[in-house]
């Protein structure tokens, strides 16, 4: 059977990632670094969230959502913060693709420059107080 | 919606209590599946309050909610503390954590609430008319828990035959396996499960019955342990001529041999009984792996044969901080909340007066 688990006294690195794979939680994608939550694994954290969630309204709190896209300039407001998150920040840079003139599928269209980058959210604080103020 | 643009203007518009549900990214070099991922779930609170007062109580509370959870749903026990200068939030003025233990002797951190002070309200310029019709700069807070602690769950109760998920938050909280031998078996057996079902579903039990004959019930058992079932029901033609049936507890592996009457309220007590005893055991192993370290060789020694969480005192400088962490990979956890290692001593590495212990260990 394929579905063996490594020990834990073996290899704890592995285990886990037996468990996590074979357990059928979660595998990994084309994208270094992204996983795939499989509904086994998402039907576990809906029920984790929706416990959350029921006690943060309990406490008064309300959910709203704010854009995925940071202006860059938003992030370097508070000093310490952009300090802490700089080094892990993935940036927008262009809007548009277009037909590689070589014929081999698409490149990102130069004159398609944004103005200002995006950040994608690495955490919301700056998208938020921005909102907040006006 | 007024409640967001241009929201905060007056004493009135506040406190502002908002909590998104979101992804974010994070470049990550070394991931790991679930524990740090490139991309992950998480809900993020963002709260703006007129005093100092109520943004660091609201700060707390946040980290209460959250250390009830994963000890309640996920039957994990966790430490509650703040971080020391270096490890606090990017522009928080003080980060409370919660941190936990997992089955191999290391640390993980398993929420955060942050205390922002006014910085990002200076920082955005966001100022709020009060009472004594004065312009002040708002209070916040923000905290955030996230598909991480998925991770954390795997960690601390599996086994080498898979995952072992707490009742409370596990997808599936019953599985009911039929054996039989030919159709006028399955028929009987069929009748009674689906009656089994159905009163577990009317008590709010998720359960299901697996009659599927595409594999046989010994594969059936060892696919319900890896994914950690709690409970597996077992229905033979021979149990059920005695008004009998076999359950079977994933938590501590162990059978009975129920009659069937009543069984769906023995189930229900079966789930809560399950839920106690993983987080008694969970808390039984972390209790025992918090050890008090007097010298720096105890620490080294304590780190290396035992690991777990080490109560030692230490001088309060980040560059002293900074030393332990690279000679020992182990890095202050949090200052415990409550009078946990409340005591004079000296510091272990550099002798120096310390006012309290603090709590290190190796960390995911």
């Amino acid at each position: 059977m394929s579905k063996e688990i490594t020990s834990r006294q073996q290899d704890y690195a592995q285990w886990y990632n037996d468990l996590v794979l074979k357990g059928g939680l979660a595998d990994y994608s084309a994208v270094r670094g992204c996983m795939v939550i499989k509904p086994y694994g998402f039907a576990l954290w809906e029920n984790m969230r929706d416990a959350l969630d029921k006690m943060f309204k309990d406490t008064g709190h309300v959910n709203a959502y704010f854009p995925l896209f940071i202006p860059k300039s938003f992030l370097s407001k508070e000093a310490a913060h952009v300090e802490g998150f700089a080094k892990e920040c993935a940036v927008v840079t262009h809007y548009r693709l277009k037909n590689d003139p070589d014929g081999k599928g698409v490149i990102v269209d130069p004159e398609a420059k944004l103005e200002e980058e995006l950040i994608v959210r690495p955490t919301s604080e700056t998208i938020i107080w921005n909102t907040y103020k006006d | 919606m007024e409640y967001i643009q241009g929201l905060i203007q007056s004493y009135r518009d506040l406190p502002l209590l908002v909590n998104q549900w979101a992804n974010v990214v994070r470049w990550e070099m070394r991931t790991r599946l679930f524990l740090r991922t490139a991309e992950f779930l998480w809900q993020e609170g963002h709260t703006a309050h007129a005093t100092q007062e109520e943004a660091e109580i609201e700060a707390k509370k946040m980290l209460d909610v959250y250390a009830e959870f994963v000890e309640e749903f996920m039957a994990v026990p966790v430490i509650k503390g703040v971080k020391s200068e270096s490890e606090r939030f990017a522009g928080a003025v003080d980060t409370y954590c919660i941190e936990a233990l997992m089955q191999d002797g290391k640390a993980l951190q398993a929420g955060t609430s942050h205390f922002l002070g006014q910085n990002f309200a200076k920082a955005f310029d966001v100022k709020f008319l009060t009472k004594e019709n004065q312009q002040e700069y708002v209070w916040a807070t923000s905290w955030g828990v996230s598909t991480r602690l998925v991770g954390a769950l795997v960690m601390a109760h599996s086994d080498d035959e898979g995952l072992i998920l707490p009742p409370k938050i596990a997808p599936l909280q019953v599985a009911i396996v039929p054996i039989y031998k030919g159709e006028e078996q399955k028929a009987l057996i069929d009748a009674k499960a689906n009656e089994i079902l159905a009163n577990l579903k009317n008590m709010g039990i998720r359960a299901k019955y697996d009659d599927s004959d595409n594999n046989r019930p010994g594969w059936k058992f060892a696919e319900y342990e890896l994914k950690g079932v709690p409970v597996r029901v077992t229905l033979g033609a021979r149990d059920l001529a005695n008004n009998q049936i076999e359950v079977a507890r994933r938590d501590t592996k162990t059978k009975e041999t129920i009659s069937t009457d009543g069984i769906s309220q023995y189930i229900d007590g079966l789930l809560l009984d399950i839920q106690n005893n993983m987080f008694k055991k969970a808390k039984t192993y972390r209790d025992e792996h918090i050890t008090k370290a007097n010298s720096w060789d105890e620490f080294v020694q304590l780190l290396d044969e035992k690991g777990g969480f080490i109560l030692a005192h230490w001088d309060g400088t980040a560059e002293t901080e900074n030393d332990i962490k690279e000679k020992t990979k182990a890095t202050i956890r949090c200052i415990p909340i409550d009078d946990m290692g409340l005591e004079e001593g000296v510091c272990i590495l550099t002798g120096k007066p310390s006012k309290r212990r603090v709590l290190f260990a190796r960390a995911y």
